[in-house]
């Protein structure tokens, strides 16, 4: 019954949405306020309805109605409570019906928070973010609906099935029944899943061949590499990235049909992009605390392919949010914002599409699947849709600048330049996902011999090239004025952090730090130091005039300037997560040791002893190999750390790491293989990691304070001159 | 919440009683006794084989990878450099098995092309938008020099309020009626 409320609350959400896109375009044509409020309305009812549909699934999933095939995939009757819930995004149909919440989840959010302000956009911002909701619930009712059933003939072999929405003509539910066989033949141990017609008739073995061990109705559960903390929050975090950023593409397109490129989109956009970006940022750090923690290589990111579509938009978010401002204070850059807007949205769907179709090689992506050729046409009439009005308005000379720059050295150059890195950085990150795909099509058309496969090493030389340049501007830019600064004066702002930071690289110098570490590190102090002066300043400033003291002043001005010093927190946490990845990619060290327990292990400052070790199941069935070992520093006993290795019934074995973290750096050691009583290890020794996950947490912090709405003004009203005493008017 | 802790507690619980000191054998890698297994992972680090999925080497868990490795460890203590060791799996098994192409000319063109591309898209983007400024310079000019104002669509100042704007709207709008 859950299988059929749900078809039918998704089917009812499509239709809703559909309807709500054609009423809303008709109003854009009509203006006509009555059909308009119509379509909000009717756009408004998806959100419940999806919700349904969500919990629907989820409660499948918890009581295990394995007849619906992806609740079979994806739960199991000895998984995890937690989990159970959490499976919702643990597989393609499921996680695209949750994605398509989301959507409606900003849709509607949209509709009813800039209802007012954007009125004149709100026709067009319906149709866009309606339309792109729509396709992605036809891919939930046509592609891959999540409550498809299993269905079997009882003539047929119990071993297959069939999946569909509808019952197809002459065949029965199918339930999954996990059954262990033995193979007296070959005295193994067999397991499959056999379909029967009902969940309290286990199935019958004839085959002599075979003993049945045990028979059990039962789902298949989780992939075991999703049971993991960090990826139960982190695939939410990045959808929420991925379609916060549908809304401000529709406010852009629905500003270049109406013809009004002015700052009030923009205005209307900021925060939801600010918030979008801060979603996608907090997806990328957990999915690199996925996979410190859960991959088992010692690191956070791998440049693979998957992790790099999530990074694109990023970067190009990361743009547009600093572009904005330009638009915002002077009216320039009409074009270039319209321009950041479309490419983060067209990177969102191409990496939406390349997730989920199987298109890129990754660990990440979902296993092939039919949704190619739809995504890849909604992409590709997107694209060509957005580039067309572009055009359109930008040949009647819409995106012409309110002012033109005065002064190169002035802040709308700094950002000028600051976009320029990011969508530098852009190209070389988006060529190094995708070379291997394009390269592969030019050899399949003979125009090339060979394919370019391209791994981490392409990407370390430019992409740290490039950060610099962006740690520079970070420090400089926000002490430009705008429209012209004078090179004095500006000198003299950077005078101190210029001098500090020279001393900090004397200092790792003498330290014994290399060349070009101590510029990297010298040129993250230089912005940091230049922010937290800036932010001094300020606070300084405060107390002389007021009196208050330094807390009080500082947080009076985070109050009264949430943007700004909310941008400059995120800055700080920018230059803290730079440290941290610098310092652990350059004295990241290594060693890999096959050890006999007693035997000892050195990395670093600490010394590991191997204890001993041996094997557990637990009671989600996962057989463990766990390692015990001790960790000493100077002669002092530290900690003990239990590296392991876990098996499950299904998937592949996933390697838990023995950590132990201090702000200094993190000793991280992973049992990779053994034999007998003897154990390899692979141990790191990670300086200053720590920074990257505290810059996370710091950059968090800084999103929030800068996209915190700012209470409404309250319009104070001239009282009117009446010859008619109040309390007359007032009625009394 | 109480169940989910309770579950927690007992798997805990039982994963422990049920931990028993002896252990199946595993297969690791093998290498020659005159052979650094770091010099082996250091390599192994920046090569890719051809069905891992992006993942290096060094921590591709399949036969095939650790019989490259295997075979890493051998060329090591044959005396083998790691450029070498590089260019001996290229040959093998093409320039995909690393990070970046050993060939000169790909090698070039795997830098050129993005370089490329962020000059060229610069440069175009700049130059469109300064003919589009020009452009409308010169509608303007023309205007100016007509004594009339530029008949098109010019967009709406950003200093306007979007309510406002709605209510001239609709004020010309019953004006035209």
């Amino acid at each position: 019954m859950i299988a059929e409320i749900g078809i039918v609350t998704v089917g009812v959400a499509l239709l809703a949405t559909i309807l709500a896109t054609l009423i809303a375009l008709y109003s854009a044509f009509t203006k006509n306020e009555v059909i308009t409020r119509s379509a909000r309305n009717m756009l408004i009812l998806v959100l419940p309805l999806l919700t349904i549909a969500c919990l629907l699934l989820v409660y499948a999933q918890w009581t295990g109605d394995y007849t619906i095939k992806y609740v079979e995939t994806v739960s199991a009757n000895t998984q995890p409570d937690a989990l159970k819930i959490t499976a919702l995004w643990g597989s393609q149909s499921g996680s695209l019906l949750f994605y398509s919440w989301m959507l409606s989840l900003f849709t509607v959010g949209v509709v009813l928070l800039n209802w007012k302000r954007q009125h004149h956009l709100m026709p067009w911002v319906m149709v866009i973010a309606g339309g792109t909701l729509g396709f992605f619930l036809i891919l939930n009712v046509f592609y891959e609906n999540a409550f498809a059933r299993s269905w079997i003939a009882e003539s047929e072999d119990p071993k297959t099935y069939e999946t569909s929405v509808l019952p197809p003509e002459g065949k029965e539910v199918a339930y999954p029944w996990h059954t262990e066989l033995w193979n007296t033949q070959t005295q193994q141990l067999e397991t499959y899943t056999i379909y029967t017609t009902s969940d309290e008739t286990p199935p019958q073995i004839l085959n002599p061949t075979y003993q049945i061990v045990s028979r059990e109705y039962d789902g298949v559960g989780l992939n075991p590499l999703l049971r993991h903390p960090g990826m139960v929050i982190h695939p939410p975090m990045l959808y929420l990235g991925f379609t916060g950023f549908v809304i401000p593409f529709a406010f852009g397109m629905a500003a270049l049909i109406v013809g009004q490129i002015s700052a009030d989109w923009i205005r209307a956009v900021r925060r939801w992009s600010l918030i979008a970006w801060m979603f996608l940022s907090i997806g990328l750090v957990l999915g690199g605390r996925w996979a410190y923690d859960v991959l088992g290589w010692g690191g956070y990111w791998g440049w693979d392919p998957v992790e790099n579509s999530a990074l694109l938009p990023w970067l190009t978010g990361t743009a547009f949010l600093h572009s904005v401002m330009i638009q915002e204070k002077r009216g320039m850059l009409k074009g270039w914002n319209m321009i950041m807007v479309i490419a983060t949205y067209m990177l969102v769907l191409l990496g939406t599409v390349a997730t989920r179709t199987g298109l890129l090689s990754s660990v990440h992506t979902f296993a092939e699947s039919p949704l190619a050729l739809p995504m890849g046409t909604f992409f590709a009439a997107s694209l060509l849709g957005s580039i067309a009005l572009f055009v359109w308005r930008g040949q009647q000379g819409y995106f012409k600048g309110d002012h033109e720059i005065e002064g190169i050295l002035s802040r709308e150059s700094m950002f000028m330049l600051n976009n320029w890195v990011f969508f530098a950085l852009t190209i070389i990150v988006f060529w190094g996902t995708w070379a291997e795909k394009i390269t592969d099509f030019m050899v399949g058309l003979g125009l090339r011999g060979s394919v370019i496969n391209l791994g981490p090493e392409y990407y370390e030389m430019p992409v740290a090239i490039l950060f610099l340049v962006i740690f520079i501007l970070m420090g400089v830019a926000p002490l430009v004025a705008w429209r012209r600064a004078a090179a004095a004066r500006l000198g003299n702002a950077l005078l101190i952090p210029v001098v500090l930071s020279i001393v900090v690289m004397l200092v790792l110098l003498v330290m014994g730090i290399g060349i070009l570490t101590t510029i990297g590190f010298g040129i993250m102090a230089f912005a940091g130091l230049a922010t937290i002066l800036e932010v001094y300043k300020g606070t300084q400033a405060r107390h002389r005039a007021h009196g208050e003291p330094h807390v009080v002043a500082l947080f009076k001005l985070l109050q009264r300037d949430r943007r700004r010093y909310g941008g400059y927190f995120i800055h700080i946490a920018i230059v803290i997560m730079g440290i941290g990845v610098l310092a652990s990619t350059v004295y990241q060290d290594v060693r890999q040791r096959t050890l006999n327990p007693g035997d000892t292990l050195e990395l670093g400052p600490y010394v590991m002893q191997f204890d001993q070790v041996s094997r557990a199941t637990a009671i989600d069935d996962r057989e463990m190999v766990v390692a015990d070992v001790s960790v000493f520093r100077d002669g002092e006993f530290v900690t003990n750390m239990r590296p392991r290795r876990d098996f499950f019934s299904s998937g592949s074995p996933m390697s838990i790491a023995g950590v132990h973290s201090t702000v200094e750096a993190d000793f991280y050691a992973l049992l990779t293989f053994w034999e007998g009583n003897s154990v390899t290890f692979r141990v790191y020794y990670n300086p200053l990691i720590s920074f990257v996950w505290l810059g996370s947490l710091m950059l968090v912090i800084g999103t929030v304070i800068a996209a915190w709405p700012d209470p409404e003004p309250v319009a104070i009203r001239r009282p009117r001159r009446s010859s008619v005493p109040a309390t007359v008017a007032a009625g009394d | 919440m109480r169940r989910l802790k309770l579950t927690i507690m007992l798997g805990l619980a039982l994963s422990l009683l049920w931990v028993v000191p002896t252990v199946v054998a595993q297969g690791g890698d093998e290498y020659p006794p005159n052979v650094d297994p770091d010099d082996v992972y250091k390599i192994s680090r920046k090569l890719h084989c051809d069905v891992c999925q992006g993942v290096p080497l060094s921590d591709c868990p399949s036969q095939q990878c650790q019989a490259w490795r295997e075979e890493i460890g051998d060329l090591l203590s044959q005396g083998y450099s790691e450029d070498e060791i590089r260019e001996h799996f290229a040959d093998r098994y093409g320039d995909k098995v690393s990070g970046v192409p050993l060939d000169e000319e790909d090698r070039f063109l795997t830098y050129a092309i993005p370089i490329g591309f962020v000059v060229l898209l610069s440069m175009g983007i700049g130059w469109q938008v300064y003919r589009w400024q020009n452009q409308d310079n010169q509608a303007l000019q023309v205007a100016r020099t007509a004594g009339v104002h530029a008949n098109h669509d010019r967009p709406v100042p950003d200093n306007v309020d979007s309510a406002y704007l709605e209510r001239v709207l609709a004020a010309l709008e019953d004006h035209r009626r």
